[in-house]
């Protein structure tokens, strides 16, 4: 064997466990060191190497120097050189092969330590990416939990909102059918919100508003109304009828087409019956104006007329027959007087004002008005408790509860048969509440219109006083009359109930707290006429009343300076304010009013005795009247009687 | 080269080696490195060896868990001297310096008090750690180590020393090679055929 091709079995080893540890080294740094380190014990070897390629084929040492490169591929590249430097040739070339195969493997290591360094980097930048977007997604999940919980919290106070409004929230689809209701349902429907689901919400619409509202839905299906509100009335699934104002929005398809209409439904039936009611007031109060009007001129003339036949009386001998033709024209004119009297007790008070009145007048004069519009057909029976008592009250409304209670009985009773009207007084006990747990022990006035009709269920009877109930037909009743003569009673601190049965007739009770007597206003007639010798200044803008006054109070013993200019019977009096004992003095009159000139006289010479009268003013009443210091107030016309009485006792009182 | 006839096992494989071999292993894998220390001192105590531990990254808890999971109490082994843990830097380090001699006495001591406490024989594993050379005596590891190798002819503790490639550079390991006789190669013991007997590198090296 040539010494050339010697091998060493320890060389072998040396670089067999080269090839085993240096895939240990964690990098190419290391690995190098390891390998340049380890061949420099391979025989023949000097130094070693180790070079990046540059693609320069150089060599590290002099050309005279004897050396060896090895190349190291690394991805089909020859990445580095090991450079050997060799002292002998012939003992390293034997070697060769191995350390050719040492450093294929080398190129080997790296590759495998590249793919593992790249891949870390992968997975470690994948890692990275991982992380980042876990965090992303936690504050995804963060942000979406406090979406979800500002959701939650906004559902919960839509839900409350809608859940506990007293407004109607409905959605329909576009065939009309309920798709949701809220709770209101209850109350307006008279049924569940699950069971009006799928239901058509026309069924519920009053047929008078039924044909209407199709038309407005149908324009709003086919986008002819874009935002719109529109009001019909609602009857329940137990009749009761309910007025609702509908603001509605719509849902649309991806082709524009309306799927579903949603409902905000306001109940507004109280403020029909306000409206209603306050309707009925105006209209009062405007034939109150037009009523005063008339009243004033037509007093005016009833004074004339009255005065005169009193002092044609006076003159006309008994034995004459056109004394009682006289007496009886008289008695007329009284008759005259009483009616405006009454028309005046119903209009001339405004809608809410209340006054202590005595509720068998008040009744009386109802039924003097009612008698005309009564069929002769119905029995009226009265049976009117004197000296019953008062109530507070507003006479208007009072009028018109008797009115409605008396119009619904004779439709009960289908204009055929009797209609009582009855009032008396009730005491109630803290032992027997008989009539109504609610009132308190104490006086009342019972006030009960009954009849013989047809009578009404007891089914009925608990409807009976919701508004816009009725059991008439189409355009004969609106259904308010009973739910404002409920108003008004409970308005009057009063109570009402119902006792009726089928076939046989209905009593209406009303119960009113009785109030302490008012004032006595007129003086009644008298039979002796009073006289008297003062002086009286008396003021009217009317000259024939002027005329009739100053003959009647002449005749009477007074001394009469008259004038129809209140300012001039003012500068009258201003010039001497003694020598006068009374003044009476009209209300309304041009330049200066009644109640003014009484002020400026009462300013001048404040124990002044004065009469006001007035054929009709709504701006002053008797309790003003004496607020300003006014002794009396008559209502005109004037009976003769009356006039001497009033103006005596006036008389007397100041003296007194 | 260890002179003694009788083999002991060495856990982590089923190779016997005579008593006294100076190992060494090489090891980037800290799992690689844990199981075989492990293994290493439990297969000595299951022999009625006294084994000792130089290492920074073992902890008690984990020797602990390992010998109990595997039949033997820690704390009768640590209460009959059987087995000890120590950190590296405490051990190979005092006062700041690395002192071979010093080193050498201790592993001479270890041997000699295991005799006489009636083990069967000794063994220890250390990790030799990256520190030693930066302290002064830290450029006389591989006289060290080349020493050790010389001791074990007369004081035969079974040693395996742990070294880590990701630690100690290409040039080191390389040198690391020369004063071990056996290496532990993917968990075979093999000659090593770098190792330089100690007389001849103590005289041509240091």
């Amino acid at each position: 064997m040539s010494r050339k091709k010697k091998l060493s079995s320890k060389i072998i080893g040396q670089i067999s466990l080269m090839q085993s540890v240096v895939a240990q080294l964690p990098d190419k740094t290391s690995m190098i060191k390891f390998v340049c380190h380890g061949f420099k014990d391979i025989p023949g070897v000097e130094n070693v190497r180790y070079f990046l390629s540059d693609g320069v084929d150089t060599l590290p040492w002099d050309s005279s120097v004897t050396q060896h490169a090895f190349s190291v591929r690394f991805q089909d590249q020859v990445e580095s050189k090991l450079i050997v430097k060799l002292s002998d040739l012939n003992l390293f070339s034997p070697y060769i092969p191995f350390v050719e195969n040492f450093c294929t493997m080398l190129g080997v290591i790296f590759d495998k330590q590249h793919q593992q360094e790249l891949n870390i980097t992968i997975m470690n930048d994948l890692e990275q990416r991982v992380r980042e977007r876990t965090k992303e997604l936690e504050l995804e999940i963060i942000e979406r939990k406090q979406i979800e919980t500002e959701l939650r919290k906004s559902e919960q106070q839509y839900r409350d909102f809608v859940e506990n409004t007293d407004t109607l929230v409905t959605k329909v689809d576009s065939e009309g059918r309920f798709v949701y209701v809220n709770h209101t349902a209850n109350k307006i429907f008279g049924i569940s919100p699950e069971e009006c689901v799928g239901l058509s919400a026309f069924s519920f619409i009053n047929p008078n508003d039924r044909g209407r509202t199709e038309e407005w839905f149908n324009d709003c299906i086919q986008g002819k109304i874009k935002t719109s509100t529109i009001g019909n009335n609602q009857i329940s699934r137990s009749g009761i009828g309910r007025e609702i104002i509908w603001t509605v929005t719509f849902n649309y398809d991806e082709h524009c087409q309306v799927t579903h209409i949603n409902s905000i439904g306001r109940d507004i039936t109280k403020l029909k019956i306000l409206e209603s009611q306050l309707r009925q007031s105006q209209k009062m109060e405007a034939i109150g104006t037009i009523a005063g009007g008339i009243a004033h001129d037509f007093n005016n003339i009833l004074g004339i007329v009255l005065g005169n036949i009193e002092l044609a009386i006076t003159d006309i001998p008994e034995w004459n027959p056109a004394k009682q033709n006289l007496k009886k024209i008289k008695q007329a004119s009284f008759r005259a007087k009483e009616i405006v009297r009454q028309l005046l007790t119903f209009t001339r008070k405004t809608a809410h004002e209340k006054e202590v009145i005595p509720i068998q007048d008040l009744v009386k004069e109802t039924i003097g008005l009612l008698r005309a519009s009564i069929p002769t057909s119905v029995d009226l029976k009265t049976q009117i408790q004197e000296d019953t008592g008062s109530i507070k009250a507003n006479a208007t409304q009072i009028h018109q509860v008797l009115v409605n209670l008396c119009t619904n009985a004779v439709y009960a009773m289908d204009n055929t048969g009797v209609l009582e009207i009855k009032v008396s007084q009730l005491k109630i006990d803290d032992q027997v509440k008989s009539f109504d747990k609610k009132l308190c022990a104490g006086s009342y006035i019972k006030l009960s219109v009954k009849d013989n009709g047809i009578g009404i269920s007891k089914e009925t009877q608990e409807k009976i006083f919701d508004p816009y109930f009725t059991t008439k037909e189409i355009g004969k009743g609106t259904g308010m009359g009973l739910s404002v003569v409920h108003g008004i009673v409970n308005g009057h601190d009063g109570e009402i109930s119902i006792q009726s049965e089928v076939g046989k007739g209905t009593c209406v009770n009303i119960i009113f707290p009785e109030v302490s007597a008012p004032l006595t206003k007129i003086i009644e007639e008298q039979s002796e006429i009073q006289k008297g010798n003062e002086k009286i200044l008396f003021v009217d803008d009317e000259p024939s009343l002027v005329e009739l006054a100053q003959t009647i109070l002449q005749r009477l013993g007074y001394e009469v300076e008259a004038f129809v200019d209140p300012v001039k019977a003012f500068v009258k009096f201003e010039s001497d304010p003694e020598s006068f004992d009374l003044i009476i003095t009209d209300m309304t009159m041009p330049k200066m009013t009644g109640d003014q000139l009484s002020r400026k006289v009462l300013k001048i010479r404040p124990t002044m005795p004065i009469i006001l009268c007035t054929g009709y003013n709504n701006k002053i009443s008797e309790e003003h009247s004496k607020k300003i210091g006014i002794r009396t107030f008559l209502q005109k016309p004037l009976g003769m009687n009356t006039l001497a009485a009033t103006i005596r006792s006036a008389l007397d009182v100041s003296k007194n | 080269m260890s002179k003694h006839t009788a083999k002991v096992s060495l856990g982590f494989t089923n190779e016997k080696v005579p008593v006294g071999t100076h190992m060494c292993l090489i090891f980037t894998d800290e799992k690689e490195r844990k199981s075989s220390l492990l293994k290493y001192l439990l297969s000595g105590l299951k022999a009625g060896e006294r084994a000792t531990c130089f290492s920074n990254k073992t902890d008690k808890n984990q020797l602990q868990s390992f010998l109990e999971a595997n039949g033997i109490s820690y704390d009768e082994s640590i209460n009959n001297q059987s087995v000890s843990l120590s950190g590296t830097s405490e051990v190979y380090i005092q006062d700041g310096i690395f002192d071979p001699d010093r080193m050498l006495n201790t592993l001479r001591d270890f041997y000699d008090e295991s005799l006489s406490m009636g083990f069967s024989a000794s063994r220890v594993i250390g990790e030799m750690i990256p520190e030693i050379q930066n302290v002064p005596g830290g450029e006389r590891l591989l006289e060290y180590e080349s020493r050790v190798s010389l001791l074990l002819k007369d004081h035969p503790v079974t040693s395996v020393c742990q070294y880590d490639a990701n630690a100690f550079d290409g040039a080191t390991i390389m040198e690391v090679l020369k004063v071990h006789p056996k290496m532990i190669v993917n968990g075979s013991v093999v000659n090593n055929p770098f190792f330089i007997e100690p007389e001849q590198y103590l005289k041509e090296c240091c």
